[in-house]
């Protein structure tokens, strides 16, 4: 899952910036892009907040924010939510508020869901009304994808 | 003959009406009768004598409960009290807030200082934080202005901030010391090395 990028330092443009130095927090906004090696979110609004073990933890929303990245593999794997939290130093990225998630072949729809680039685990946790669900979709891959058929006879 | 006889009045009144032109642009030109001032002073230009120059001088500012709110040093200070304006060589300035908050030290090149307590520094400025944990280290730009009354600090020209593991280019600044905000007034980019091994 990208593993690299995680040693790429992180990239951040937006039109207006301001730090609220007495909390360790810094702001950024209007057309935010974050970049770090293949990994980019685009967002309204990013907030960097810094912790008291001296990370970081970026918090970026947006209408919504889109979140994307390649694979090791090579795959897209992308994401839009209506926040999309990125921990640096436990490597982990929540996303929550219509989350959608497009990997491959496969759509994950949910209230939240929690990726663990360590372990390349995905958590995804439905919201707390009741009709709320947790929707995977596969899609069947497509005819003219299989190999051993030919596709006319 | 009449002609020519009428027409010789005609010359010497002309004759005259020349001569004075002549003369009043003459005295015009080089004002024989001017004040034995110099030059320079009739432009308007008088060089003002400061009134001290010290070397090596601290300016400490007590705020009302007598914590020591502003200190100003300076290699070579040049005071102009006529234009209330002193002139700061190599100036140091540092400021805390309140008794625990963070104490930030500005230096640059160049300074002055207003009667409006303003204070104008210029070329290789650094304001750094000399608070320990502080999430920003330093500041670097080659214009400041600090408003020393009410903490505010500005810029119109490129900015650097250097925190700990990130570095934000931007231009201009507008820094409010009390509330401990800065802004900058058009982003160019961030870049955080935290979690990353590679130095950007």
């Amino acid at each position: 899952q990208g593993r690299l990028d995680f040693e790429q330092p992180i990239k951040i443009n937006a039109e207006r910036d301001w730090f609220d130095v007495a909390n360790k927090i810094a702001v950024f906004e209007d057309n935010v892009v974050i970049s770090q090696g293949s990994l980019s979110i685009r967002a309204d609004h990013l907030e960097v907040t810094r912790r008291d073990d001296q990370s970081d933890v970026f918090t970026a929303s947006g209408s919504p924010a889109v979140y994307e990245q390649q694979l090791d593999d090579g795959s897209p794997i992308s994401a839009e939510a209506e926040i999309i939290s990125y921990d640096q130093t436990k490597q982990l990225l929540t996303l929550s508020g219509n989350v959608k998630v497009s990997q491959s072949n496969s759509v994950i729809q949910g209230s939240e869901i929690v990726y663990n680039f360590a372990t390349q685990q995905m958590t995804a946790n439905r919201g707390d009304d009741e009709s709320d669900r947790v929707t995977t979709i596969f899609m069947p891959k497509k005819k003219s994808d299989t190999n051993n058929e030919p596709t006319n006879r | 003959m009449t002609a020519a006889w009428r027409s010789q009045p005609v010359n010497r009144n002309l004759a005259w009406v020349i001569t004075i032109i002549f003369v009043t642009a003459a005295l015009l030109f080089w004002r024989p009768f001017g004040t034995d001032d110099n030059d320079e002073e009739q432009q308007g230009y008088s060089e003002i004598k400061p009134d001290f120059t010290a070397q090596g001088l601290i300016v400490r500012v007590y705020g009302v409960n007598g914590e020591l709110a502003h200190r100003i040093a300076a290699e070579k200070m040049t005071h102009y009290s006529p234009i209330g304006l002193t002139e700061l060589t190599a100036p140091t300035y540092i400021v805390q807030l309140d008794n625990n908050g963070p104490i930030w030290q500005v230096q640059a090149e160049q300074g002055s200082f207003y009667a409006d307590k303003s204070l104008v520094l210029e070329r290789n400025i650094e304001m750094i934080s000399l608070s320990e944990s502080e999430f920003i280290d330093r500041i670097e730009t080659s214009y400041l202005t600090i408003d020393t009354l009410d903490e505010s600090v500005q810029t119109d020209q490129p900015v650097l901030i250097v925190g700990r593991d990130f570095t934000a280019k931007g231009e201009g600044l507008r820094a409010d010391m009390r509330a401990q905000t800065l802004e900058l007034t058009r982003h160019v980019e961030t870049i955080y090395t935290g979690g990353s091994t590679t130095d950007n």
